[in-house]
């Protein structure tokens, strides 16, 4: 989420320039690729009778379309970068004019957008000035900051796709790749992502990924943030005591039941990283929800209750899905999915405090809450790349693939590596021409024609 | 591969003059692929997800647009030396043929 003085500091002047130097270079392109077409390629056909003249016409016409192609992408990135200099020109304008305002009337602006009276005033009862006056600016502020976060996110996947259209050679498949949510745009988009950024996957299986999709639609939570959750606690779970060699899910998992049985009974159990004090207070705002053979999970012993725990992920992934919908029954500080990601980790005043002075900006967090907001930034993007993925269909996912194979190199191998398992195609193997083959000069005849023929005696 | 025999009919002239035109004009316009604005703009955007975007993307671009300019002007030479090498060899192979010819009138 763009803050207050992300937007105040702006400078949308910048991605104005950006914005002229890659139509420069899209211009450029238009140039190169006219001249091979229109000029080298038919003046070669005329002139370079034979087959070697004909290979060395279908290099120029090959260019051709590589510099379409490549212009079409940086229009595209072109557009990318005008759209968000233009909303960011608007709504920081009405950032700065509700700034101005605030200042003038008493009232001070916190970096998530948050309005208070700047000092002490003395009010009559029933005079709701300013009251009337925080709405007004509050509703302003947050208005021009959920803008310029929105043109963000567009801008940033946009910039993704001309990424991977970098790979596209062929005019016709970046005019698809352009189209919003095609099957290719998506799969350019995943494929746009930096496989060094840390990210590794959420590593639950398809059952666990229905029971997340099951649970969303039960309790109202987005699936975004139950994934964010389960790859968050699963950072958590597969990182401790890394001394312990070996797969860690089944054996960690073990080695924690017998732990809770001994040592920690404030340990953090099951895929969903849960404490049994939470559990069981989840369990009990909803006794209805959670029972086995009729009786309430919480009868269960702390024993019995981590074992079922530790032994059910798929249970787990409901009782966070529960748990964050108790955190939202305070609103203050539990107003989006990246608060509720936050407060998971740590349901206290001071989180919540933060959150309602912060909103969703992450600079100005530190430590740990710091590292769990810049991880949310992270992953929300690919986290939804990965669920529009998962939602087509076989069918159209595999010609995706096959799409960017062609243009790969042979033999490359392609992963999209979506963010969780979505089962069904995610890689290849390119199927296309090695780089460019620019044919060297044909082997010419040497300059004397050998000798002369004898005459007849 | 190419054919051992070189094609006849090659008029030189006009594709080495096309081929220099280009080379020329893929040359001049070289700079347009250096992308120095977007990286200012994204320095000045820290925090944004359009920065780091903006950052890959253009690494990516700068990367492309080079391999083309450079694949446009070595397919450019090429012809360039293939039509010189032409020109080189039709002297060459009339010339022959006119003192192959002289000796046979005489016989």
């Amino acid at each position: 989420m763009v803050s207050v003085p992300e937007l105040k500091n702006a400078k949308p002047k910048l991605w104005r320039d950006a914005a002229d130097d890659v139509l420069r270079a899209a211009k450029h392109c238009e140039e190169i690729g006219g001249l091979a077409r229109d000029h080298v390629a038919p003046t070669l056909q005329q002139c370079w009778i034979g087959d070697t003249g004909e290979k060395a016409r279908r290099v120029f016409v090959d260019h051709a379309n590589e510099y379409e192609a490549a212009s079409l992408s940086l229009r595209a990135l072109t557009k990318a970068y005008d759209h968000l200099a233009e909303v960011v020109e608007g709504s920081q304008r009405d950032l700065l004019s509700a700034l101005e305002w605030a200042s003038s009337h008493d009232l001070h602006v916190d970096e998530s957008g948050r309005v208070q009276l700047a000092k002490q005033v003395v009010t009559a009862p029933g005079d709701t000035t300013y009251t009337d006056r925080i709405r007004h600016v509050e509703g302003i502020v947050r208005d021009a900051l959920d803008k310029a976060t929105k043109a963000d996110a567009v801008a940033a996947a946009a910039m993704r796709t001309v990424k991977g259209l970098a790979e596209i050679r062929d005019p016709a498949l970046v005019k698809e790749g352009l189209t919003e949510n095609s099957p290719l745009n998506i799969a350019l988009r995943l494929a746009g992502r930096v496989k060094k950024d840390g990210l590794h996957p959420v590593n639950v299986s398809p059952a666990q990924i229905a029971a997340m999709e099951r649970a969303a639609k039960e309790t109202g939570m987005s699936r975004t943030l139950l994934l964010a959750i389960l790859w968050q606690e699963q950072q958590a779970y597969q990182n401790q005591e890394k001394t312990d060699g070996g797969p860690r899910t089944a054996y960690g998992r073990l080695r924690d039941f017998m732990l809770e049985e001994t040592i920690k009974p404030d340990k953090s159990l099951g895929i969903a990283h849960m404490k049994l004090k939470t559990a069981r207070a989840v369990i009990a705002a909803h006794t209805d929800r959670f029972t086995a053979e009729g009786r309430s999970l919480n009868e269960l012993s702390d024993r019995q209750l981590t074992k079922y725990i530790e032994e059910n992920p798929n249970e787990d992934i409901r009782l966070s899905a529960y748990y964050l919908k108790d955190l939202k029954k305070n609103p203050y500080g539990a107003r989006s999915d990246k608060h509720l990601f936050m407060l998971y980790a740590a349901d206290t005043q001071q989180v919540r405090e933060y959150n309602e002075r912060y909103g969703d900006a992450t600079e100005g967090r530190d430590g740990a809450i710091g590292r769990r907001a810049a991880n949310w930034d992270q992953l929300k993007p690919h986290l939804e790349d990965a669920q529009r993925w998962d939602g087509l269909s076989d069918a159209q996912r595999e010609r995706a693939i096959k799409q960017l194979e062609s243009q790969a190199p042979k033999g490359r191998y392609i992963d999209l590596s979506p963010l969780y398992d979505t089962g069904g195609p995610s890689s290849g193997t390119g199927t296309g021409k090695p780089k460019f083959h620019v044919p060297p000069p044909p082997a010419v005849p040497s300059p004397s024609p050998g000798p002369a023929p004898t005459p007849p005696k | 591969m190419f054919p051992s025999s070189p094609d006849l009919g090659v008029q030189a002239h006009r594709p080495k003059s096309a081929a220099a035109e280009f080379h020329s004009a893929s040359s001049d316009g070289r700079d347009s692929g250096k992308l120095d604005d977007p990286p200012r703009a994204s320095a000045a955007h820290h925090g944004w997800a359009a920065a780091t975007a903006s950052d890959e993307c253009v690494a990516s671009w700068r990367s492309r647009l080079h391999e083309l300019g450079h694949s446009a002007r070595s397919a450019a030479a090429a012809v360039t030396e293939s039509m010189d090498a032409y020109s080189g060899t039709d002297h060459s192979i009339a010339d022959g043929l006119r003192k192959a010819g002289g000796s046979l009138e005489d016989a």
